[in-house]
C-alpha cells in the first residue's frame, strides 16, 4: 500500500490529438445521442420549408415571379435562422442544465471542437429540409434556382453565422433568458424583417436598421445566390461575416472561461 | 532517475486560494498540497469545506484566485489544456447519459481519449466486467438508476485513464456489492502509478483503500496524515452497547468519556488499559438484561474525523 517513489511505475502524459479527430469523437458522441431527433428534425425542416412555400402563397392572390422568389428564399433562410437561433441555443441550454456542457469542458478536446460538434451536426441534418425546399419552389412556382459553389458556400456560411449567433445567446444568458430571446428572434425574424418580402415595404428607418442586423443580408445573399438577380451582395456579406465573427467569438470565450 | 521522474510527476498545489465572489468567502485559502503517482488520497470533510472546488481547480474548469497547481514543474493554471490531458474527472452530479447506453457513453469517452475504435470498446467492456454493470451495458441512460449512472460515470472517468484521476463521490448510490469493486479498482489504478484522488463521504470503506486523508474544513487543510499517523494519534477503541429501552445502567460505565444517543445506543472511547474492565462491564448488562448488544472496535476513521471536526 506505501507509495514506493522506485516501483511506481511511470506514466506519460497524453499527447494532444489533432483537433479533427477530437472534433470527429464529439460528432459521433452527438449522433449517438441524438439518433433517433436527427431523422425527426430532418423531415420537420423539410415540411417547414415546404409549409412556407405552399402555406405563405395562400396568403398572397396573385404570387408573381418577384414575390415567388422572395417566398422561396425566405423560406429557406427562415429554415437556417431557426436551427441555427432556435435550436442550436434550446440544445445548448439543455446541454447546460443536464451538466453534459460542464461535463464536456473537462475532457482533453479543444473547446473550439465542444461549439462546432453539435453545430456541424444539426446543420448537415439541416441541409435535406432545404434542398426539398428547393424542389417544393420549382415545383410550385417553376423557378430557376442555380445551384453551384456560391449557392453551397452561401447557405453554410448562413448555417455557421445562424449557429453563431444561437451560441453566443445561450452561452451568455440565463437558461430562461435564452428561450426567450429565441423567441424574439423567430417572430422578429419570421414577422418584421425583409426576408419574405421586399424590403421597399417597410419604412426607411427600419430598411437601415435591417442592413446591419444579421437576419436580412443572410436572406439577401441567399436569394441573390439562388436566383442571381446581379445585385452586388458585398455590404451584405461583410455585414454577415462581422456577425459571424463576432458572435462566434463571444461563445468561444464564453466557452473557455473558467469559474 | 526513477525517483527523480516521480518526482517530476507529482501534482502540487501552491497556496491554492479561491475566492468566487470578489470580497465573498473563501471557498479555498492557502491550500498547499503534494500528490505523488500510485498515492490513493482521500480527501474528506463537511459540505462546503472546498474538496469539489479544489478538484475543479485541478482539472482547470475553476481558475484559482492566486496560488499555482503543477504536474511536474509545468504549471496547469498557465494551461488548462494541459490539465485536461494529465487529468480525467468523475463528476458529482451523474454524467449526462441522455439517449446513450452505458456501452455507447464509455467507449465515446475512451475514443476521445485517444483510444482506436476496437481498444476503446475492449477497454469499456473490461470495466463494465469489474464493476459487475454487464446486465445493463446496452440499457438507456434515462432507464437506469442513480446507482448504475454512478457506475457509468465512474467507468467514463477512468477509462483510458490519464496520470491524475479525481473522483467526486464514486460509491453514493451504489450498492454494497459494488461498492468494494470500486474502492478496489481505484487501489489498482493508485498501484499502476496512477495519482489517485477521491472525494468521499464513506469514511468506513475509504479507511481501508486509501494511503493518505487530507481533511479539509473551510477551505483550509485541517489534517493530512496517514492511517498509521490517525491510529496513533489516538489509540482509543470505541464500545458501543444498544442499552434495552427504559432500563436504567445499574453500574457507572468504566471511562470517562461516554454518551448515550436519541437511539439509546451508548458510546464509550476507551483507553487500552480500560477494555477488560469495560468488557466485564458490558457483558454483566448483557448478562442482566440491560443491554441488547454490544461492539469493541478500535476507533476508526469516523470517530476522529468527529473529533477533530468537532474539537475546533
Amino acid at each position: 500500500m506505501a507509495v514506493d517513489a522506485f516501483t511506481t511505475p511511470t506514466l506519460a502524459v497524453p499527447r494532444r490529438r489533432a483537433w479533427l479527430v477530437s472534433w470527429w469523437g464529439l460528432v459521433r458522441w452527438s449522433v449517438t445521442r441524438h439518433k433517433y431527433l436527427l431523422p425527426a428534425f430532418t423531415a420537420v425542416q423539410a415540411l417547414f420549408a415546404v409549409a412556407i412555400v405552399y402555406g405563405l402563397a395562400l396568403m398572397i392572390p396573385d404570387v408573381d415571379q418577384e414575390a415567388a422568389r422572395y417566398l422561396s428564399s425566405g423560406a429557406w433562410t427562415l429554415g437556417i435562422i431557426a436551427v441555427g437561433c432556435v435550436l442550436a441555443p434550446q440544445i445548448m441550454s439543455t446541454s447546460k442544465q443536464e451538466g453534459l456542457l460542464d461535463y464536456q469542458k473537462t475532457l482533453p478536446v479543444p473547446r473550439s471542437a465542444i461549439l462546432l460538434a453539435d453545430a456541424v451536426v444539426w446543420s448537415l441534418a439541416a441541409l435535406p429540409g432545404i434542398a426539398v425546399g428547393m424542389l417544393a419552389a420549382f415545383l410550385r412556382f417553376g423557378l430557376d434556382i442555380h445551384i453551384d459553389l456560391f449557392t453551397i458556400g452561401a447557405i453554410l456560411g448562413a448555417q455557421f453565422t445562424a449557429v453563431s449567433i444561437g451560441y453566443a445567446i445561450a452561452l451568455w444568458l440565463p437558461i430562461g433568458a435564452t428561450s426567450l430571446a429565441t423567441q424574439v428572434i423567430m417572430i422578429g425574424g419570421l414577422l418584421f424583417s425583409p426576408i419574405t418580402f421586399p424590403a421597399e415595404r417597410l419604412p426607411v428607418w427600419a430598411v437601415t436598421l435591417h442592413q446591419f442586423l444579421p437576419f436580412t443580408p443572410l436572406g439577401d445573399t441567399i436569394r441573390e445566390a439562388t436566383f442571381r438577380a446581379g445585385e452586388s451582395q458585398v455590404l451584405n456579406i461583410i455585414v454577415v461575416a462581422v456577425w459571424a465573427g463576432a458572435t462566434y467569438l463571444a461563445a468561444y470565450l464564453a466557452l473557455r472561461k473558467r469559474r | 532517475m526513477t525517483s527523480a521522474t516521480s518526482r517530476a510527476d507529482a501534482l502540487s498545489l501552491d497556496q491554492v486560494t479561491k475566492t468566487y465572489k470578489r470580497g465573498g468567502v473563501a471557498a479555498n485559502q492557502a491550500i498547499s498540497l503534494t500528490f505523488r503517482p500510485g498515492e490513493l488520497v482521500a480527501l474528506i470533510g463537511h459540505n462546503g469545506a472546498g474538496k469539489t472546488t479544489l478538484l475543479s481547480q485541478i482539472i482547470g474548469t475553476v481558475k484559482p484566485t492566486s496560488g499555482d497547481i503543477r504536474y511536474g514543474a509545468s504549471s496547469l493554471v498557465a494551461a488548462p489544456d494541459l490539465a485536461r490531458r494529465v487529468a480525467a474527472m468523475m463528476p458529482q452530479m451523474y454524467a449526462p447519459l441522455t439517449g446513450v447506453t452505458p456501452l455507447q457513453a464509455i467507449t465515446s469517452i475512451a475514443r476521445l481519449r485517444g483510444l482506436p475504435a476496437s481498444d476503446a470498446k475492449r477497454a469499456a467492456l473490461d470495466l463494465i466486467d469489474s464493476l459487475d454493470i454487464g446486465e445493463w451495458k446496452d440499457t438507456g441512460g434515462e432507464k437506469l438508476s442513480g446507482g448504475l449512472r454512478r457506475l457509468t460515470s465512474y467507468a467514463m472517468a477512468v477509462v483510458a485513464p490519464p496520470p491524475v484521476l479525481l473522483v467526486d463521490e464514486p460509491t453514493n448510490d451504489v450498492d454494497p456489492v459494488r461498492r468494494p469493486l470500486i474502492w478496489r479498482h481505484l487501489r489498482r489504478l493508485a498501484d499502476d502509478g496512477h495519482t489517485v484522488v477521491v472525494v468521499t463521504h464513506n469514511l468506513l470503506e475509504v479507511q481501508r483503500a486509501a494511503d493518505r486523508y487530507v481533511l479539509l474544513q473551510n477551505g483550509a487543510v485541517l489534517v493530512d496524515s496517514t492511517p498509521r499517523q490517525l491510529a496513533q494519534q489516538s489509540r482509543t477503541a470505541t464500545l458501543t452497547v444498544s442499552v434495552r429501552p427504559g432500563t436504567e445502567i445499574p453500574s457507572t460505565p468504566p471511562a470517562a468519556a461516554h454518551a448515550i444517543d436519541e437511539d439509546g445506543q451508548l458510546t464509550l472511547d476507551l483507553e487500552p488499559a480500560q477494555i477488560p474492565a469495560a468488557i466485564e462491564w458490558v457483558l454483566q448488562l448483557v448478562a442482566t438484561g440491560a443491554a441488547d448488544s454490544y461492539a469493541l472496535a478500535p476507533a476508526s476513521l469516523e470517530t476522529l474525523y468527529e473529533g477533530i471536526t468537532n474539537g475546533r
